[in-house]
């Protein structure tokens, strides 16, 4: 079996930041390597003087951390997977921090990370946005955001809390055809509260990604032009998406395998009594 | 480039986060004269305010109870511009915990109503505003006081007591678990106006932010 992936992101930025000239709080990131692909989303915290970085540099250390030891993480249980990611991400904040001369507590960033090889995945998810899955039959909420009771209260990586919160998903595909991790800003548009439920646009957005027609810069551009141009419209917060699409191919020695299979299951000659 | 346009059906059209506030005004007799018709004024000024402002139009989520004699409902949560305010009067006692305890039942009412609907909101807010102190029996005031002081502890109430002329009771107002702020004059305008841009500021914040309150100089007896 031939596991091919495809992935796609854009970020906005929020009228609020434009308006005070604070850089733009998001971040993503994506790499893949051999049979192995890695998405992550950070949000930076409001007023932490360097969230963006702090965003930038979870984003980018979780991919590479997960790039090259998938299969040893995946091997552990939850509990475990999530104390070695806080500990790994924290100790590269704090050495970011010292070279900064600033606490960490100036990094503060959500974090919402997906990683697949083959027909497997590790997700992970600490603080609000949103992780969705896409299957056959529609769009599903996967991991949803944790805030504490009021609007602007969620948890950070960089909190000595953390590993309370940091949640993480492990198994196989199974009907699992793609993901989407978004950002509170954009989980304002893509989410229906009353309902629970994910919007059209989610699909809407799986299937550009994983038409073959378009490219990736394509599906890019129209991410980042319909978050520019209806998202920011009803939020004042940075908006952010990064998707995820996996597509498995038989291999020739698949089909012959399956042929074989189907044919002794059928023939009356070879039952077994 | 095939088509790669969403259009805004498929979209949520989702509720603005609310800031839930309960105003507490007193209007006993010792309000009579210049304060209560500045206090008019500036509770008018305020819902206006609160109206012509597009964030806190609708995330601004507000209702009045008076104090003076009786506690009175006289402004209700929901929307702003189908209500109006009344003219108050003053009249009678202080029955200033009674209001609080009131207050308090009405905000976790509306909290739950927010859930039921999926409207997040923010913490919310008291507003006390006094000239005295109160005439309620010692077990109401004691179960007032400490209700406030357990929430705001929690972190699950944000309490403002302001204390009107020479005879407010700062020292009571003290026990409700947050610093009292004494009104200079009656610069109830400028408070009103000062209370709106906080509203404004608090809606507008994001996860994570430290929210910064406009300065009190134009009101704050000590700015």
């Amino acid at each position: 079996m031939k596991f091919i992936f495809n992935s796609a992101g854009a970020i906005a930025r929020g009228s609020s930041h434009l308006k005070s000239g604070k850089p733009c709080q998001d971040n993503f990131y994506s790499a893949s390597k051999k049979k192995t692909i890695v998405i992550a989303l950070g949000d930076g915290a409001g007023s932490c003087s360097q969230s963006e970085i702090g965003s930038e540099l979870c984003t980018k250390y979780i991919t590479e951390f997960l790039l090259i030891n998938f299969n040893e993480i995946y091997n552990k249980d939850k509990k475990e997977i999530a104390k070695v990611l806080v500990s790994q991400l924290q100790e590269e904040l704090n050495l970011k921090a010292e070279e900064l001369k600033i606490s960490i507590k100036d990094l503060s960033s959500t974090l919402l990370f997906v990683a697949v090889k083959n027909n497997k995945f590790i997700a992970g998810h600490i603080g609000d946005g949103l992780i969705g899955t896409f299957h056959e039959n529609g769009a599903k909420v996967f991991s949803r955001p944790e805030n504490g009771e009021h609007g602007n209260e969620t948890f950070f990586i960089s909190q000595k809390i953390a590993l309370n919160h940091f949640r993480v998903y492990k198994g196989n595909l199974k009907s699992i055809k793609g993901f989407i991790l978004m950002s509170d800003g954009s989980y304002d548009n893509l989410y229906n509260k009353k309902t629970n439920k994910l919007t059209q646009a989610n699909l809407s957005f799986f299937t550009w990604l994983a038409d073959s027609n378009n490219s990736k810069g394509e599906v890019e551009l129209a991410l980042k032009k319909t978050l520019e141009d209806k998202f920011t419209k009803k939020t004042s917060d940075d908006c952010s998406v990064v998707l995820l699409s996996t597509e498995h191919i038989e291999g020739y020695m698949d089909k012959v395998i399956k042929n074989v299979v189907n044919f002794f299951s059928k023939s009356t000659r070879f039952k077994i009594f | 480039m095939n088509n790669l346009i969403i259009s805004d059906e498929e979209l949520a059209d989702n509720p603005t986060a609310r800031v839930p506030i309960c105003i507490l005004l007193d209007v006993s007799r010792s309000m009579d004269g210049e304060p209560i018709k500045e206090l008019n004024k500036g509770v008018k000024m305020f819902i206006d305010e609160i109206i012509k402002d597009d964030m806190t139009r609708f995330s601004a989520d507000i209702s009045i109870l008076t104090f003076g004699g009786i506690v009175k409902h006289v402004f209700d949560f929901g929307r702003i511009e189908e209500q109006e305010v009344p003219e108050f009067r003053a009249t009678s006692t202080t029955p200033m915990a009674e209001a609080v305890l009131q207050a308090l039942n009405l905000l976790e009412g509306r909290k739950q109503s927010y859930k039921q609907n999926g409207v997040d909101y923010f913490q919310p807010w008291i507003v006390l505003m006094t000239d005295g102190g109160p005439t309620d029996d010692i077990d109401v005031i004691n179960e007032a006081t400490s209700k406030t002081r357990e929430l705001i502890n929690k972190k699950k109430l944000a309490l403002f007591s302001i204390g009107i002329g020479n005879h407010a009771d700062m020292g009571f107002l003290e026990t409700f678990g947050a610093p009292p702020i004494k009104l200079k004059g009656l610069k109830f305008s400028e408070f009103f106006q000062w209370l709106s841009q906080s509203v404004s500021t608090v809606s507008d914040s994001m996860p994570g932010d430290k929210i910064q309150l406009p300065p009190r100089e134009g009101w704050d007896a000590l700015s």
